[in-house]
């Protein structure tokens, strides 16, 4: 045995040394195996490519010589026949097992050859088998199975609020402060928000996702720096201050910007018109959990501070709420343990302070970390991976079939070859090996499907995917793949292989012909068992394409059919007063209005199903408020012409003009949402006056002019809340907020995505440091905000396409080969004076029993498993008797046309010619 | 000298072996190295090809193992080392002598 440092995949080489004979080995292997190392350790052959070419010489090597070695050791030839080796030594034996597996690789590759219709159909099914999981399992490992990238993110935990109409929303600082300081469960306890920032340089101004955090993310989450450090406590206390100049940026922007330039961290740049200093630099692909699954990363963080001591008198309902939340738990405690101790925490506020109004029913969440970011996600893809795993059942049961068959075409060459001395053990041996060899060329050409899936998956990307850019076939998925290539050989290859050792081969030679059929025992009920998987799939389909129909149907409350949207932000150091922003925003629309193909333009604060709405406290003019009636609404303001480009009908009254300007009477207008809360009993809102500034003894007072339609704004399904309207230009005079970001909306007369260019320009040549933003089309709007349910629908629907036309060929193909079989028996029914219809029923009714067996398991088993995809349905019952009874009658009516067509060639037969036939 | 050409031709990878061999004992690998270094590249001689190659080569004689070794490489005790017969040495230039006799031959033939 050489001596020296084993290498990679030595192993192997040991094993594929055994194809040449023993002798030769003794004389040879071990010098054979120095070469092998030295080789391997040329530096031609590093990487990844070079490993292949490694591998392929390395084989091809052994391949040319292992004969020739063979020839001059043995002195006989390496076609020498499979049964002569019988009665020798141990280790000959081993020898002569090693050598024939190589005769039976050879002899298989020649029979697959020889049937190529049988090779191409056995090796297309398994290659959509295996490669759909492939694929499927490629996206679950990258988006599901890999941690979150933090230091221990098991540890990690994500705080959220929830009271009624708002599921889960906000944390405010006073919970923060009771979180951080009452709750030993937590380690530490962080906060972030989100908002936008401009690099602002004339020569790239770039509009970005932006977050302002505290000190203590990076030890809360668990990462460290790629480059530089991140806030320290002081800047943060600084820039609350006064803003501190300090930033740090995203690895991604780092990288696209700056080139990863490492002195870019000490450098000041401009952002949102002021210069800053970068002081660091976030590890690659680092997130916040809020950052994943949307396509709006946070590439620049601003320090962010809060006091951590618990207030002294703690605000009611908690405060305003608006910052996200992460903790990480102390060694050995749960997230279970972590709510409760939460859960605690809130009631005994609420029995001391009375905090938070016992009718909005207020709850803090805790979710780990992992489950709030792929939570979403999870069931469907889980639902895919099970459909996946469904096709390759049917995929193998197809297989199996098909070799059932043949073999059964091959009794009498088995037979003959049983008669010269091979042994039952080593002809079902040979057959596992041609199933090798199949399964070898399947999982090859679905390793090929997976690649492409994986890109067609990437670009059906709902949006909400995360980590799907990242998905590769890696070395897990490889292994992954070729596990389940060796059960899959198992599962379809096991049975033949399991008959051919049993099979009396004697009679089967005496009785050339008939072949033992046994009227298709088997086969049938592997016919029976894929209809039955493919009835499940569809069914699952089927209730997934009526989710979507009912999806679909629900009225958005817009239309916006060629509007196109960008949004532009002004910064305050450039426009420091409402008025210079509202005369940017009428200039922007006014030049925009003149671009040729632009019929109107408008502006509004936050776009319908493209982000969430914060609620605002309001007063109502003589208004005696119902006992505990929250006096609140969601905000937007509007520009005029709003709601008519955004096709939002107006119920009563009318909608903003051009004379609701700063120097006009202040309105407001109000959805239907809100006239239901405020005046549920048919009082008219118009003429009411309401106002923002609840504070203030006399408030700026707006008058209701008019009642719009109600707008899906904060999801397809998402409840719709109350909303009010305010003009932008009294936006400043209504709340005395600034309106320093606004979306353009955009009617155009042609293609809405050809207007984009000029539209930027009109925003450039106003100022070239702002940045536009957020292009997009209502329509992408409206089709992004249906993608996941369009993702699942696709895919699900496409998979048990798939498994029908699978299930359906072996059903065809069971049918042909019977009535193949029967021939003869045909013949002499027909012979015998039977009427075609009776023979053709004859056949028609053996594979109806397969249909209806299948289709019976098929709908029991989805009726219990249902269930499992309830979380991914909308307004459709998990047992959906619409679903149920239309996928049945449908597939059995593919099913019967499946049987009839191959039924049909029983009547073609002719006796005389069957009967002579023997 | 004995009559060498019912030996001939020799296969590619046999007479490399053999010119490899020509410049004094090589063990194995640098016989695999010392032949891809002399055809360009254009003889690859995997771990198989080799040992076949030198199994044939000493059944026929050409070569032996050889006690002789550099003294550098004393220490690798498991290395083999193989030089050629003097059957091997004649083989070796009876080959390319019939190599040269046939260029010739060729070249006459295609410029005339």
């Amino acid at each position: 045995m050489p001596t020296g440092p084993r290498v990679r995949g030595e192993w192997l080489y040991r094993l594929l040394l055994r194809a040449y004979p023993a002798e030769f080995r003794r004389r040879f292997g071990d010098p054979m195996l120095a070469a092998f190392r030295e080789q391997r350790g040329e530096p031609e052959y590093r990487g990844l490519g070079g490993s292949i070419r490694f591998w392929a010489e390395i084989l091809w090597d052994l391949f040319r010589t292992q004969r020739t070695a063979r020839w001059k050791y043995r002195g006989i030839g390496g076609r020498a026949g499979l049964e002569t080796h019988a009665g020798a030594g141990s280790r000959e034996r081993r020898e002569v097992r090693m050598e024939g597996w190589m005769q039976d690789i050879r002899f298989g590759i020649r029979t697959l050859i020889r049937t190529p219709g049988f090779t191409v159909m056995a090796v297309l099914t398994l290659a959509i088998g295996i490669g759909s999981n492939a694929a499927i399992f490629g996206v679950v490992n990258t988006v599901l199975l890999q941690p979150l990238p933090y230091d221990d993110a098991d540890e990690v935990v994500t705080i959220w609020s929830s009271w009624v109409g708002f599921p889960k929303t906000w944390v405010s600082q006073a919970e923060y402060q009771a979180y951080a300081t009452q709750v030993s469960a937590f380690e530490d306890v962080t906060m972030w928000f989100g908002t936008n920032a401009t690099f602002t340089s004339p020569e790239n101004p770039e509009r970005v996702p932006a977050a302002g955090a505290m000190a203590n993310l990076p030890s809360v989450l668990g990462i460290r720096m790629s480059a530089g450090r991140w806030f320290t406590e002081q800047e943060t206390i600084d820039y609350s201050d006064s803003p501190s100049e300090v930033i740090v940026l995203s690895h991604e922007v780092w990288r696209r910007r700056y080139g990863m330039d490492p002195s870019v961290v000490g450098r000041r740049v401009e952002v949102n018109g002021r210069l800053r200093e970068v002081v660091g630099v976030l590890p690659e692909g680092f997130r916040l959990t809020t950052d994943y699954g949307t396509p709006d990363v946070s590439a620049i963080f601003f320090p962010y501070w809060v006091p951590r001591e618990m207030p002294a008198a703690y605000p009611r309902g908690g405060g305003s709420h608006g910052m996200y939340a992460a903790a990480r738990l102390r060694a050995g405690v749960s997230v279970e343990g972590a709510k409760r101790e939460v859960d605690a925490l809130i009631a005994r506020l609420q029995a001391e302070q009375g905090v938070y109004p016992p009718e909005r029913q207020f709850e803090a969440l805790v979710f780990a970390a992992s489950d709030d970011v792929f939570g979403t996600i999870r069931p469907a893809l889980l639902a895919l991976l099970g459909t996946v795993a469904f096709v390759l059942l049917i995929a193998c049961a197809n297989v199996a079939n098909l070799l059932l068959t043949r073999s059964r075409a091959r009794q009498s060459e088995m037979a003959v070859r049983a008669a010269l001395g091979a042994g039952r053990g080593r002809l079902a041996r040979q057959m596992l090996t041609e199933s090798l060899l199949l399964g070898a060329l399947g999982g090859g050409l679905g390793l090929a499907l997976a690649y492409g899936g994986i890109e067609l998956f990437q670009a059906l990307d709902p949006g909400n995917l995360p980590r799907v850019d990242a998905v590769t076939v890696d070395g897990v998925v490889l292994a992954f793949s070729a596990v389940v290539t060796l059960l899959t050989v198992l599962l379809f290859g096991g049975l033949p292989a399991l008959r051919m050792a049993r099979s009396d081969l004697q009679r089967t030679l005496s009785q050339r012909g008939e072949g033992g059929v046994g009227r298709s025992g088997w086969q049938g009920t592997l016919v029976a068992a894929e209809m039955a998987l493919a009835v499940v799939l569809v069914i699952g389909a089927g209730l997934m394409v009526r989710t979507f129909e009912k999806l679909s149907a629900i009225d958005l409350g817009f239309d916006g059919a060629g509007v196109v949207t960008l949004a532009v932000s002004l910064p305050t150091t450039t426009y420091g007063s409402a008025e210079e922003m509202v005369t940017f925003h009428d200039e922007a629309m006014r030049r925009m209005a003149e671009v040729p193909g632009i019929q109107a333009t408008s502006a509004v604060r936050l776009l319908p199903l493209a982000s969430q709405i914060g609620d605002w406290g309001i007063r109502i003019e003589n208004y005696v408020r119902p006992e505990g009636l929250p006096m609140n609404g969601d905000w937007q303001f509007a520009a005029p012409d709003y709601f008519e480009i955004m096709g939002i009908p107006m119920v009563r009254g009318r909608s903003f003009e051009s004379m609701d300007d700063a120097q006009g009477v202040g309105v407001a207008i109000v959805n239907e949402a809100w006239v239901r809360h405020f005046f549920p009993n048919g009082e008219d809102p118009i003429g009411r006056r309401m106002a923002m500034r609840t504070g203030q003894d006399e408030p700026s007072w707006l008058t209701i002019v008019g009642v719009a339609g109600d707008v899906r704004h904060n999801g397809v399904t998402a409840e719709i809340k109350r909303k009010f309207y305010v003009p932008l230009a009294q936006w400043n005079l209504a709340s005395g907020n600034l309106p320093t970001s606004a979306r353009y909306v955009v009617q155009t007369a042609g293609d809405p995505t050809a207007m984009v260019a000029p539209l930027r320009g009109v925003v450039r040549d106003l100022d070239p440091t702002l940045a536009v933003a957020e292009v997009q089309t209502v329509d992408d709007i409206r089709s992004s905000a249906l993608a996941q349910p369009r993702f699942t629908v696709v895919l699900m629907g496409a998979f048990s396409l798939v498994a029908v036309l699978l299930a359906m060929i072996g059903i065809y193909g069971v049918i042909s080969y019977g009535v193949s079989q029967r021939t003869r028996e045909i013949g002499l029914r027909v012979a015998l004076g039977a009427e075609r219809g009776q023979v053709v029923g004859l056949m028609l009714r053996q594979g109806l029993a397969m249909v209806g067996v299948g289709l019976g398991v098929g709908v029991a088993v989805a009726l219990g498993i249902t269930r499992f995809v309830e979380s991914l349905l909308y307004e459709v019952d998990a047992q959906d008797p619409l679903t149920f009874l239309g996928v049945g009658l449908g597939f059995g009516f593919v099913a019967l046309v499946a049987t009839w067509l191959p039924s049909r060639r029983a009547a073609g037969v002719d006796p005389i010619h069957a009967l002579k036939a023997d | 000298m004995s009559d060498v050409t019912h030996m001939l031709p020799l296969s590619r990878s046999l007479l490399h072996l053999l010119l490899a061999l020509h410049e004094g004992a090589r063990h194995g690998y640098a016989v695999k190295k010392r032949v891809e270094e002399l055809s360009d590249g254009v003889v690859r001689m995997g771990p198989g090809t080799l040992y076949t190659t030198i199994a044939r080569a000493r059944e026929m004689g050409l070569i032996v193992e050889s006690a002789e070794r550099p003294p550098e490489e004393k220490d690798q005790a498991q290395r083999r080392y193989y030089e050629l017969t003097s059957l091997g040495q004649q083989v070796l230039r009876a080959d390319i002598e019939r190599i040269g006799e046939f260029i010739d031959h060729a070249r006459s033939a295609i410029s005339s």
